[in-house]
Formats: structure tokens, C-alpha cells, sequence
């Protein structure tokens, strides 16, 4: 679990969640200094542009705010949840301008810039197991890895990936389920390992 | 539909890239599949370490200063319920026809019975209440959370109870407060704070307290409130934990 300071005094993500639950001010700002770049950079290889990015970014930690008192940590780490809901949000955003497929190609394109990646948590999961994650992804048949980045970046389901790629949707059915299926053996390869 | 139809619409499900029919089917297999939900929970912790594997972009400066006006403005908003107040029933006069003297007798007879009652009945209760604080503390199955203090906050504070039950045991030393003032639990359901238990002002304490009924966490709080406790918070909360509600 990462560690944030909150008045000079360090706080974890569940000490911040209850004060946060107190309605803390100050908690939700020092939460969202946080994961500001996390969730920006994510927001960011969805929509593409700027203004949106923005205001999706503050529209994830008003949710988190207003939401928090259904956060489950039974159920899985925060920052887990906190992503869903910031993907979830741009998702939505981006069904409206109906441009999915189109910003997916463009961000295709961004991603051979080499910029870093975003800086992880200290202790949610280790470097080495998000870099392992990165080398499977990497690893993957373009064609899994379309069908992939098309639904997760681009919220398409699996008729529209075929409509899209005009390709039968038992096709996309099946290069989804595979390409899921090899990450998920590199991540909890990894999280064995760790 | 069967573990192997199920396995292979999980993927998708986490995706979000089912169609409604396929996510409906997924969903009531889900119900009666602590496997299935295991899966799918592997499967969206994937989906969260995907996520690292974006290009990083730091987010503007000027976007936490928006945030921070932004969230003052949403809490800065009158709270949604506001608490509950009885209505009041005015009551009928009775004209007596009994002798005054008569009548004060027979009031401070009946005083010193009830006063001789209420005696009892708080020694039976106080012992059972020691005696329910014994159980919980002594129960193997118990868990106690540490709240922790606010910075430069003085004192400990835990709470120990058992997986499920509606009371736990609040173990305090606490600075100690003017008589006018008290230490008050609360326990935050559905974003609402439930006072629990009012805390005297003495400065070492084993004290019974309820706990709402729910099925998740419920974070729990201290604030410094009026003698005999309020209605809700009124001050910045002193001491935060976490309780967990399953085992």
C-alpha cells in the first residue's frame, strides 16, 4: 500500500480513505496530488485532448469524493477502483464524440514516442512486475493487441471491433480472450515471483 | 452456462466489451460462482497494472487548484438529509380532584420506588455490560483497529469486536476535556455519520459502543463534541480507522 504525506505526517491510502470518508478536505487534495499524473496519463491515452482530459481528470476525483463510501477494499487495491472509474468516465466521454476508432489510431502513433512511463506506486505493485506486464503486452500478436487496445482504450465492445476491422466477431472473440489470457499469466507469473 | 462458456466470457466481461445479452448471463453466473468472481477480481487487477503501461503526462499545476475550488464548492454544499426531528404532541391537561397532600405522598412513594428500581436495574445492566465487554475482549475470534491520531493529536484509541457483531469494545486513553465537552464515536454508513458511543471525560476507558449495520467497511471517527454527545460532527475528526465488517 503506497504512502502519502498529509501535514508533514506520512498517511497511507486507507488512513487517507477514512479521513476522506470524514469528508477531509485536505485528505482528497493530498489523494489526488497523489494520482494526479497516474490518472491524467490515463485519461490522456484515451481522449487525446487536452480540455477533456482536464475535465475528466477532476471529474474522476469528484466521483471518488462523492463515492467513496462504496469503495470495497475486499474487492481489490484503490488505485485499482480509482482507475476504473477514471477509465469509465473517459470511456463515456468518448462514446459521445462517437470517435472512438480514430483516436485509438492516433494514440497508436503517440505511443512509439518513448516517453517514460508513469511512475508507479512505491508498494502497490513492484516496477519489475508492471515492466514484465509491459514486455508481455509488447510481446503479443498485433492482432490480439488491436483488439485489445481498441476495447480498453477505446471502450469498443466486441461487435463494434468487428464492425470496425471487418472481421468475423468469433475472430475477435477469440483474439480477445487470448490476449487477456496471456497478460493475465505474465501478471500473476510476476505477482508469484514477487 | 458452464465453467468452461464462463471462463472464456469473463475476459471479455472485464472489458466491458460484452454485448447485454452475453454481460446479463455472465453477471447471474457470477451469483453462484465464488470462482467465477475470483477470476473476473484477477482479471480487473490486470486491467489496473495496464493501465502503468501508458506513456507518462504530468498532469498541470493549475488542475489541483481547480480541483481544490471545485471540491469546496461540492462541500461547501448543505448536507442531503438533514437530521430527523419529532413532531411535537401537546398534552391534555388533567384536572385533579385529589387532596394536595395526598398526593405528594403518594408521588415520593412511588419516587423512592422507582429511584430503588432504577438502582437495580443499572447494577444488573452495568455488570452485564462488563460482563459483554469481557466476552468481546476476550474472544479469540475478536480484531481490534487502532485509530490513528491527527497530527500533534495526543492518546490511543482502539476498537475491538467481533466479525459480524452489531457492539465492539472502545479501549481509549485520551487527553482529558472540560466537563462541558466529550469524546464521541462515529461510524460513517452509506456517507453518513452514525454516532456510536459518547466518551466521558475521564482519561483511561473500556466503554460498550454499537456498530451500524453493514455489509462493508465502515470507516470510524472521534470528534471532541458537547457533553452528551451530537447529533453529527461539528469539529475536525481527531482519531480515524478502518473497521472491517467481514472475517
Amino acid at each position: 500500500m503506497r504512502t502519502i504525506r498529509l501535514f508533514g505526517r506520512a498517511m497511507n491510502d486507507q488512513e487517507l480513505i477514512a479521513q476522506i470518508k470524514f469528508r477531509d478536505q485536505d485528505a482528497m487534495v493530498a489523494l489526488y496530488t497523489q494520482y494526479a499524473d497516474l490518472i491524467y496519463s490515463i485519461t490522456y491515452r484515451v481522449l487525446n485532448e487536452k480540455a477533456s482530459v482536464e475535465e475528466c481528470v477532476q471529474d474522476t476525483f469528484m466521483k471518488v469524493w462523492q463515492s467513496i463510501s462504496q469503495f470495497d477494499a475486499q474487492r481489490g487495491p484503490f488505485v485499482a477502483w480509482l482507475i476504473g472509474i477514471a477509465r469509465n468516465l473517459a470511456i463515456d466521454r468518448l462514446r459521445k464524440w462517437a470517435r472512438q476508432a480514430a483516436v485509438i489510431e492516433t494514440q497508436t502513433t503517440d505511443d512509439n514516442d518513448n516517453l517514460p512511463y508513469v511512475n508507479l506506486p512505491d508498494n502497490w505493485q513492484d516496477r519489475e512486475r508492471a515492466d514484465n506486464l509491459r514486455f508481455a503486452m509488447q510481446s503479443l500478436p498485433p492482432e490480439q493487441l488491436q483488439v485489445l487496445a481498441l476495447s480498453y482504450f477505446g471502450g469498443m465492445t466486441q461487435n463494434e471491433i468487428a464492425e470496425y476491422l471487418a472481421i468475423p466477431l468469433g475472430t475477435v472473440k477469440t483474439r480477445m480472450r487470448l490476449g487477456m489470457q496471456k497478460l493475465r499469466e505474465a501478471w500473476l507469473e510476476e505477482e508469484e515471483n514477487a | 452456462m458452464n465453467d468452461l462458456d464462463l471462463s472464456e466470457l469473463i475476459p471479455g466481461y472485464a472489458l466491458g466489451a460484452l454485448s447485454d445479452a452475453e454481460r446479463v448471463r455472465v453477471e447471474a453466473a457470477l451469483k453462484s460462482s465464488e470462482a467465477a468472481r475470483a477470476e473476473l477480481r484477477s482479471y480487473q487487477d490486470l486491467l489496473a497494472g495496464i493501465a502503468t503501461a501508458v506513456p507518462q503526462r504530468k498532469a498541470p499545476d493549475s488542475l489541483k487548484d481547480s480541483f481544490r475550488q471545485r471540491l469546496a464548492a461540492e462541500a461547501g454544499s448543505p448536507p442531503a438529509t438533514a437530521p430527523s426531528v419529532s413532531p411535537v404532541i401537546p398534552i391534555k391537561p388533567i384536572r385533579s380532584t385529589v387532596p394536595m397532600r395526598r398526593l405528594l405522598i403518594a408521588l415520593a412513594a412511588m419516587l423512592i420506588v422507582v429511584v430503588g428500581f432504577l438502582g437495580a436495574y443499572q447494577a444488573i445492566t452495568n455488570n452485564q455490560r462488563t460482563q459483554t465487554i469481557q466476552a468481546i475482549l476476550n474472544n479469540p475470534a475478536a480484531k481490534r483497529v487502532e485509530l490513528t491520531p491527527a497530527p500533534g493529536q495526543a492518546g490511543m484509541i482502539s476498537f475491538i469486536s467481533v466479525p459480524g457483531d452489531n457492539q465492539g469494545v472502545v479501549v481509549a486513553q485520551l487527553p482529558l476535556l472540560g466537563n462541558d465537552k466529550a469524546y464521541q464515536l462515529w461510524f460513517m454508513k452509506d456517507s453518513n455519520p452514525v454516532s456510536s458511543v459518547v466518551l466521558d471525560a475521564t482519561t483511561s476507558q473500556q466503554i460498550l459502543a454499537n456498530i451500524p449495520q453493514t455489509g462493508t467497511d465502515v470507516a470510524l471517527g472521534v470528534t471532541v463534541e458537547k457533553a452528551g454527545g451530537n447529533d453529527h460532527p461539528t469539529t475536525p475528526v481527531l482519531y480515524t480507522g478502518q473497521l472491517q465488517r467481514r472475517g
